[in-house]
């Protein structure tokens, strides 16, 4: 400001300047944007292999060189240098928010109290041998509460992923997860991947990813902007598709290659949801059905699983079916989500996330 | 004593008192010597010196200093890598002191300046005080070495045997005391030199009895027979040794007879059987003669209130041998059933009045149908009394009927007698029974009177033909009882009840009510059959109330929380879905007037029964003696201190149909999955159960169903707050704090249900029944209502939220964009539309549609911070306020 300020813009300073808060409260600024990519990660000590930390970042390599003392800003848990240096070993991503993915962490930090694990499928709990303190869980507690808190009803729409990282050789989380020794069990749709050598190598290419399909109809490259002539209605509706669209108006796109589908963001929920109720729709006819011949008033989730303890991958198919068949927690029935998950493409038939739908369709920064 | 003459009788001269002392000194010394001389000429057994030297010379004791010191210095070495360092110490010291008390003397010195010494000797002699010492490790190597040096010093053989076969160096008191010396020289042994120790000694023995075996019978005895006789024999008995040591008939019997003495032996009794027996085998009998008998007899029975029993007791042994055929039709088989609990344990009652009773399903069915069949209006005057017990199994119960009734007098005999065998009859054939008809048995609580009452009742629920059954919770049914001692004392004008009552009453309190194909009404006796129910509950209520209650059994002063609702003289058999249990429930009135009454105790005697002004509210006035109780000693002797009136006062209430009695029963009842804990309320006389006047008027209601919604208004008010939460948690939402809070949960809740599309509960195939059928009580529609598991309910009331909340864009949009919404947005949008539901409810919808929340956002959009400091202030935060002005000031910050 070259001019000397006027009276008001030297009040609308003040006022700025006593309304600031303090540098040390975190400010957050602007509209909503969904984050690109935070996880929850899993730490292991390298020296003591009993030793893990829970913890949520939006940067993992540079979060993991705090943690080992090459920067500043680590934790006090993991300052000591017994138990230093840390690895990370799994972590779990796909959040679309920093709140769910502290919710997430929290409930991975205290499952003994957490709300999102029901009391009879508990695992850890306080009473338990090895259950204390943070230090004297297993890794095989780590992994199931993992999985308790991914196919939980809140976080399991969220397309949530795994990853196993063998940082040179140390393969046994993964293993462990393979043994699921609590008996947890998870549906297909979870992708759980081994094949990153690195958190760092994950984290680049989930980055990458995202940029690639933003890249595709955001990128103020001329050459790939919405709104030329082509893309320019609705795939659903057919209404005009606005470039600056806001709230339901918003324009998504597909973010598959060589696909050209668009749409409003509205009618692309509707339609996606359209498809969820009546799959909904249907399971609850096949469960009514079922159910005469059950008895009736037999709790869903069929208690606490009976094979608790023992390794799961030695169990018969046959018990793996009535495990599936008891433990499968398929949440509140006749819930109709208004939050949808995936869908198919009309145009190139493949299945867009709603997750990555909206995140791509945000721009960078 | 050096001067005593009589001593020194050989030596007539007098020694100066030095001398003496030296003289006692050297005396003293040479005893040692020769203790030590006859020590080492023991330990020469195992020396391995070619010369047998059985002489002892003064050398030896050179030879035992020198070992000594060696031994001395080995330790020493020793002791710094060794961890016993204080054991060490002491055998230094010990072995120092020997050592220093030898080289006091003379000689001693002597040979130690000027003997000379071989190494291998020594080296030998210092291996055996290792030996001594306890070292195991060098012992195996100590050994290994003699076992060379002998071969390489070319001991004959024979010599050698000879030395060890031949010679009992200790006799059998040498050895104790050595072993004594030892013992107390060296108190702090470790465990391996304790070992060796014992070691030695067993041999010690074995070779002193191998040696005197063949010469002396006498040292036979002593030496293996008294170890065998004095320690524990190795081999156990078998069971066949004890069958025949103790005559025993079944060795399982006796199990612990193996450990324990054969006076603790018991004889078998005759209820130890082992038999497995199911209802449906005595069942099998019907013994119609007994059914008859029980209606002539019903005079007899004046004491004995509860005797439709069907079991004599006389007859127990025929019952328990009866096998009959179950019946299979109905049956199938469980594997979950545990063997213990199949005994069947009758014991015969001292008392006239305390008896056991049983009553199995079949039995009352065929008791009902001969009653209705012989008359309508059953004169049958015993009056029957049921308990169902369910025990659970597994996911199946098992139905237990049984009653017990007793004194209190004899409260101290049943538990032990009453209580185990009730609870291990179960009917087996009835699980099978009820499993086959696809009639789902849930888990009961088995709710287990802690306190000391005699009568075991045991929340259980069953069902059969796919109904489900009432079942009897403990309150209830003393609740049931008391109301009923209530009808009879206040029909009698709320005077003092005595034991002759007129029959009359009875005839006038019979109701007559629809009947039913399965109804059976049977009336009660008389008085005394009463005055037994106002017993038993008063021990089902507790040890508290007993002590009120016990000493005035006779007169009606209850407790005032037990004051219920009238229940009619009569008995009613419900099972109306051909149900065979009757239940308490099922007798409960159909009244529409309610009563409540409050009990003032007034000292003196009241004559004027006053008026008072309102309309709804009557007074009674009844006299009585105060009793007294024997902790309290009365100050003075006056009889008018004794004498009060208790004041009634009831006020009319509108009709209620007891739903709190449902919800509490059912409650228990269908918790599982969802809830792993048994949901008991606290305090069981937290119970707002109306009670009545004794004369009724049977009308049943013919409210339509659904009623309206501010009637379930009143009910959801008049349930305590300990139902309400139960209600709510087993509906899936968290219970709140404050009682209308809850209420009004409550009432949305119900009001979602009943409004939403029957399309949301069709699909999961649980509807409430039609509107268009009539519900003859409210309470049916209330158990239909209470049947329906947490999702459904949950189901709906979320789908009507999400319903709403998508109409409303802004939040829609937010929900699209995963921006995590405040929970204050949602319940406000509901509360413009009509629906008040807490936080709490928002949240579970939240969870359970996937939807991000934040907990610390309000409905502004600003975030709710609480300081860190601990500070009550809340400061509240613009999120996007003035980005224009902070773009100025803070250039790039982000």
């Amino acid at each position: 400001m070259d001019r000397p300020l006027t009276n008001e813009e030297i009040i609308h300073e003040e006022e700025a300047s006593q309304d600031e808060p303090p540098a040390s409260q975190s400010i957050i600024k602007g509209p909503f944007k969904p984050s690109d990519f935070y996880c929850v990660y899993l730490l292991n000590s390298i020296s003591r292999r009993r030793s893990f930390y829970v913890g949520s970042t939006p940067n993992p390599p540079r979060r993991l060189l705090q943690h080992n003392g090459h920067q500043s800003m680590g934790a006090k848990r993991t300052s000591k240098e017994d138990l230093r240096p840390w690895e990370m070993v799994a972590i779990v991503h796909g959040f679309p928010s920093k709140i769910v993915a502290l919710q997430y962490e929290r409930a991975l930090q205290k499952p003994q109290i957490t709300r999102f694990i029901k009391h009879h499928e508990r695992i850890s709990g306080s009473s338990s041998s090895s259950g204390g303190g943070n230090a004297s869980r297993t890794v095989h507690q780590y992994l199931a509460n993992v999985r308790l808190l991914l196919k939980c009803d809140y976080f399991r729409r969220m397309n949530l992923k795994v990853d196993f990282f063998a940082n040179g050789g140390y393969d046994q989380v993964y293993e462990s997860w393979i043994e699921n020794k609590y008996g947890v069990f998870l549906g297909e749709e979870y992708q759980v991947r081994n094949s990153f050598k690195d958190v760092g190598e994950c984290y680049l290419d989930c980055m990458g990813t995202l940029k690639k399909q933003r890249q595709k109809y955001y990128y103020n490259d001329e050459e790939t902007v919405v709104g030329n002539e082509k893309n320019s209605d609705c795939g659903v509706c057919g209404g005009i598709l606005a470039k600056d669209g806001i709230g339901q108006w918003r324009s998504l796109g597909c973010y598959h290659e060589n696909c050209e589908f668009s749409g409003h963001l509205r009618c692309i929920a509707d339609s996606f949801l359209e498809v969820e109720t009546q799959i909904i729709k249907e399971g609850l006819k096949k469960n009514k059905n079922n159910k005469k011949n059950k008895n009736k008033n037999k709790p869903p989730g069929g208690g606490k699983s009976k094979y608790f303890g023992s390794s799961y991958s030695q169990l018969s198919q046959s018990a793996k079916l009535l495990i599936s068949n008891q433990t499968m927690d398929k949440g509140t029935e006749g819930v109709y989500p208004i939050l949808p998950f995936r869908g198919k493409c009309p145009s190139c038939e493949k299945m867009l996330y709603w997750n990555q739908l909206i995140k791509s369709s945000y721009p960078d920064g | 004593m050096g001067i005593s003459s009589g001593d020194e009788a050989e030596f007539p001269m007098f020694l100066s008192t030095q001398a003496q002392a030296n003289m006692d000194m050297w005396e003293d010394q040479d005893r040692r010597e020769k203790q030590a001389s006859s020590m080492a000429a023991n330990l020469q057994q195992f020396s391995l010196n070619t010369n047998d030297d059985l002489d002892f010379p003064s050398t030896l004791a050179e030879d035992n200093i020198t070992i000594i010191k060696r031994a001395d210095k080995t330790y020493k070495r020793q002791k710094n890598n060794s961890e016993n360092t204080g054991q060490r110490s002491t055998k230094q010291v010990g072995k120092k002191k020997k050592g220093s008390s030898e080289e006091s003397s003379i000689t001693g010195r002597m040979a130690m300046r000027h003997s000379s010494k071989s190494s291998i000797e020594l080296s030998k002699q210092s291996s055996i005080l290792k030996i001594l010492s306890g070292k195991k490790r060098k012992v195996n190597d100590i050994l290994d070495k003699i076992e060379l040096l002998e071969s390489k010093t070319s001991q004959s053989s024979s010599e050698v045997e000879s030395v060890y076969e031949n010679k009992m160096v200790y006799t059998k008191d040498e050895w104790f005391n050595l072993m004594k010396i030892i013992r107390v020289n060296f108190p702090n042994l470790s465990k391996k030199s304790k070992l060796t120790l014992s070691k030695i000694n067993k041999t010690y023995e074995e070779q002193y009895d191998s040696q005197y075996q063949d010469n002396s019978q006498d040292n036979l005895q002593t030496g293996s027979l008294w170890n065998m006789a004095s320690t524990v024999p190795q081999t156990r008995l078998t069971d066949e040794d004890l069958k025949w040591l103790y005559d025993l008939d079944d060795i399982n019997e006796k199990k612990g007879l193996a450990n324990s003495n054969p006076s603790s032996f018991s004889e078998t009794s005759e209820f130890q059987v082992n038999d497995v027996l199911t209802l449906s085998q005595i069942i099998d009998q019907p013994k119609e003669e007994e059914v008859v008998d029980l209606t002539q007899k019903s005079d007899k029975y004046d004491k004995l209130s509860f005797n439709p029993s069907i079991f004599i007791n006389n007859k127990s042994s025929d019952i328990m041998e009866a096998p009959s055929q179950p019946q299979q039709k109905r049956v199938q088989q469980i594997s979950q059933m545990t063997p213990q609990i199949n005994r069947v344990i009758e014991v015969p009652s001292s008392t006239p009045t305390a008896s056991p009773i049983k009553i199995s399903p079949s039995k009352l069915s065929v008791l009902k149908r001969k009653l209705v069949l012989k008359d309508p209006k059953i004169d049958v005057k015993a009056s029957v009394m049921e308990n169902i017990q369910a025990s659970s199994i597994g996911k199946h119960s098992t139905i237990v009927e049984s009653f017990v009734s007793t004194d209190p007098s004899r409260k101290s005999n049943h538990n032990s007698e009453f209580s185990s065998p009730m609870r291990e009859f179960i009917n087996k054939d009835l699980i099978e029974e009820v499993n086959s008809v696809d009639s789902e048995v849930q888990e009961a609580s088995y709710v287990d009177n802690e306190k000391e009452s005699d009568i075991q009742i045991v929340d259980g629920k069953f069902e059969i033909d796919g109904v489900s059954e009432d079942i009897i919770d403990e309150h209830q049914f003393g609740n049931y009882y008391s109301k009923k001692i209530i009808d009879l004392f206040e029909s009698s004008g709320g005077q003092q009840v005595e034991e002759e009552k007129d029959e009359e009453d009875n005839e006038e309190e019979k109701e007559e009510e629809e009947d039913d194909d399965d109804d059976i009404k049977i009336t009660q006796v008389n008085t005394e059959s009463v005055n037994q129910l106002a017993n038993i509950h008063i021990d089902s209520l507790g040890p508290q109330n007993l002590r009120d209650i016990s000493t005035q059994s006779q007169n009606y002063g209850f407790n005032r929380a037990s004051l219920g609702t009238p229940i009619p003289e009569s008995i009613e058999i419900k099972s109306s879905n051909s149900s065979i249990y009757s239940t308490a429930r099922s007798h409960l009135p159909q009244t529409q007037k309610q009563y409540r009454t409050t009990r003032y105790e007034f000292k003196g005697v009241l004559n004027d029964v006053f008026q008072i002004p309102f309309g709804k509210i009557e007074a009674k006035v009844t006299h009585q003696k105060r009793k007294k109780t024997p902790d309290v000693i009365p100050d003075s002797e006056s009889e008018d201190d004794d004498e009060i009136s208790i004041i009634e006062i009831t006020k009319e209430v509108p009709k209620i149909k007891t739903p709190a009695n449902l919800l509490q029963t059912n409650e228990i009842m269908s918790s599982f999955g969802d809830v792993s804990e048994l949901q008991v309320p606290s305090s069981q006389n937290d119970f707002d159960v109306p009670s009545g006047l004794a004369s009724q008027e049977a009308s049943i209601s013919t409210d339509i169903f659904p009623p309206s919604n501010v009637e379930f208004l009143e009910i959801f008010k008049n349930m305590t707050s300990v139902s309400q939460k139960i209600l709510l948690e087993k509906w899936g939402f968290q219970g709140n704090r404050t009682k209308q809070a809850m209420i009004e949960t409550l009432s949305t809740i119900y009001q979602l249900l009943t409004d939403s599309d029957p399309s949301y509960l069709i699909e999961v195939d649980m509807t409430p029944k039609d509107k268009e059928t009539k519900h003859k009580n409210i309470n049916e529609f209330f158990e239909a209502l209470l049947e329906f598991p947490s999702e459904i309910v949950q189901a709906s009331v979320f789908n009507h939220i999400s319903d709403i909340v998508t109409k409303n864009e802004e939040l829609y949009e937010k929900i699209l964009v995963y921006e995590p919404i405040s929970l204050d947005s949602v319940t406000e949008i509901l509360s413009t539309n009509g629906i008040i539901l807490d936080q709490d409810c928002a949240r579970s919808w939240a969870f359970s549609t996937g939807v991000s929340y934040s907990l610390t956002l309000l409905s502004n959009g600003e975030r709710e911070i609480k300081a860190k400091s601990g500070s009550k202030k809340r400061k509240t935060k613009n999120v996007e306020a003035k980005p224009k002005a902070k773009t100025t000031s803070k250039g790039k910050s982000s």
